[in-house]
């Protein structure tokens, strides 16, 4: 239970099953922040309405909460009925966990983007190879269908391409120490700084890759590659209110410098952080995150963190430790009475509780696996307002998204 | 029995939203099912006898046609289609215990079957196998990779507005 004393304004109850715009602060700077259990994709309101996206981790097939969350924004009284624009899309890197539902909400949005901001060269060099390795990894395969993840980042690519060229979005490039938005909201200066990939490790990224492709390309087994190595982070600033984005940076890894590069030139406190790669294990720097003591923790889960994927329970009792940990799905953890528990909810994951949700609905449970798409977990997210002074004025949870406490009961029992 | 144990039970389960989801009346549990893209198991046999080196009955056996997608030190991420039906999902795999330590290259074929053993006095075993079949790269796919590096290298990076 979250407790009095702490700064994290409890949240709503019973626990809506999606946010609403209502959920947020007027005037305030607000994040609401998707993660169905297989990545993320978030939305910030900016204290003067100005509205962004970054990243966007499902290809939507009936139901895309960040289009329906827009949609109820669109809709405020404030806006006066006016279509809603889009005062930037971001995408932090070219994983399909997160790029997936960006391609969708750029075509719906089609001439009413103002900044466009994704990691350099994305358009050219880096990403094209990486579409080059998906293209002949994924596709025209026999026996299995083609994935649409191919087609998604293509779709992204050719739609940031007209926002910029055909509509006149500003292409900024997501990168350690770039100014990405500045100006005043409300009295009190704002600024979006990118806080992530350093320079080196996008060079580092590119010639990783063709090595991987002249490795494919040899019939050889190619090197590992991982996008997450490059991947942006974003630091939003209003007055004394930070909130950091992470993205799926991680430490320093190999050539890769991750967070070791970057960390020194982010100030603190911040009061929210969405963290690093699902909190995993290697994208944890444990200095960066003494020095910045965030209020808020906001964790989104990896493949609903089955078997040994982010987060695991260990890293949430660490971060609980100094943090209000908000996960915005459930986390599948096999039944342990030392792992962290949900303040709100009950677990659904107890032995017998229902078989079929302990299967997935499959046969056995011999495979960590999660079907793809699907509904269920859609509206699973996490919404914080902070006020120019970084008090936190709002904190709500929706769908399964939950509050996660060591076992030990740091925050008291529920 | 341990299962008919558990299924007995009484489920105490407090309402978490009010007021509830909206949801079909008369399906206790809603899966998340993607359209059935294709029919898992028409091209070969599925080898049911692989679980000859079951320690024990096996039984709720299932068999997985799956794609590598992403292959890291020590997992490896699949997608993969379910037999018959064609339902798909993520799956993540240990390189170590399913691939023998030898981790598979992106874009392979697998085959996986799973099962549980019931070995007696109440223990279930979760098993599964896994058979590789490794991606090959036709003469075609491997002359576009070529002429793609060989522009790559005749190319000036993009640059945002505002790089000096």
């Amino acid at each position: 239970m979250i407790p009095d004393g702490t700064r994290v304004p409890k949240p709503p109850q019973p626990i809506p099953e999606r946010i609403l715009p209502s959920h947020l602060a007027p005037q305030s700077l607000s994040v609401v922040v998707f993660g169905p259990g297989h990545g993320e994709a978030i939305v910030v309101v900016l204290p003067d309405g100005t509205v962004g996206v970054v990243d966007g981790c499902r290809e939507p097939t009936v139901l895309d909460p960040v289009r329906e969350f827009l949609e109820e924004l669109s809709r405020e009284p404030g806006r006066q009925g006016q279509p809603l624009r889009l005062g930037f899309v971001c995408m932090t890197h070219p994983h399909e966990d997160h790029y997936r539902g960006l391609g969708r909400l750029l075509e719906a949005f089609r001439g009413r983007v103002e900044r466009v901001w994704r990691t350099p060269d994305v358009g050219d060099r880096y990403v094209r190879s990486w579409l080059q390795f998906l293209k002949h990894t994924q596709k025209d395969r026999r026996l299995t269908p083609e994935p649409d993840d191919v087609e998604g980042l293509a779709r992204i690519m050719a739609e940031m391409r007209l926002a910029t060229q055909e509509h006149g979005a500003k292409f900024l490039q997501l990168q350690h120490r770039m100014q990405l938005m500045e100006g005043v909201m409300e009295g009190h200066p704002i600024r979006i700084l990118g806080c992530g990939p350093a320079s080196r490790d996008l060079d580092t990224a590119q010639i990783t890759l063709l090595g991987v492709l002249k490795g494919l390309k040899r019939g050889r087994k190619p090197g590992h590659f991982d996008p997450n190595a490059a991947s942006g982070a974003l630091l939003i600033e209003w007055g004394q209110a930070r909130v950091l984005l992470a993205g799926d940076l991680l430490c320093r890894k190999g050539s890769f410098q991750g967070w070791e590069e970057v960390c020194d030139d982010i100030p603190g406190p911040v009061q929210v952080i969405k963290a690093a790669h699902h909190a995993s294990l290697g994208a944890h720097h444990d200095a960066l995150w003494t020095r910045l003591q965030p209020t808020l923790a906001i964790v989104t889960p990896f493949l609903h963190a089955k078997g040994r994927q982010p987060p695991r329970p260990k890293q949430i009792t660490r971060l609980s430790r100094d943090s209000v940990v908000a996960i915005t799905s459930e986390p599948r953890w096999r039944r342990a009475s030392t792992h962290p528990r949900p303040v709100f909810g009950t677990s659904r994951m107890r032995r017998g509780a229902d078989p079929q949700v302990t299967t997935g609905g499959f046969a056995n449970n011999a495979m960590s696996q999660v079907p793809t798409g699907g509904e269920a977990d859609a509206r699973n997210a996490v919404a914080v307002s902070l006020d120019a002074t970084g008090k936190l004025l709002r904190f709500v949870l929706a769908g399964r998204a939950d509050v996660y406490e060591p076992s030990a009961g740091t925050y008291g029992t529920p | 029995m341990e299962c008919s144990e558990f299924i007995s039970r009484f489920r105490h389960r407090p309402l978490r939203h009010q007021p509830r989801p909206l949801r079909p009346l008369g399906l206790g549990t809603r899966l998340d099912i993607r359209p059935m893209r294709f029919a898992v198991g028409l091209e070969r046999p599925i080898h049911w006898e692989r679980l000859a080196d079951a320690r024990s009955a096996p039984s709720r056996v299932a068999f997985y046609l799956g794609r590598v997608k992403e292959v890291d030190e020590r997992e490896v991420l699949a997608l993969v289609w379910e037999y018959p039906s064609g339902r798909e999902s993520l799956a993540s795999l240990l390189v170590r215990v399913d691939f023998k330590g030898e981790p598979p290259v992106p874009g392979s074929l697998l085959r996986i079957w799973t099962w549980v053993e019931l070995p007696g006095r109440g223990a279930r075993r979760q098993r599964r196998k896994v058979e590789v079949e490794p991606l090959r790269l036709s003469e075609a796919a491997q002359e576009e990779l070529d002429s793609f590096l060989a522009s790559l290298e005749a190319e000036e990076p993009e640059r945002s507005e505002d790089d000096p």
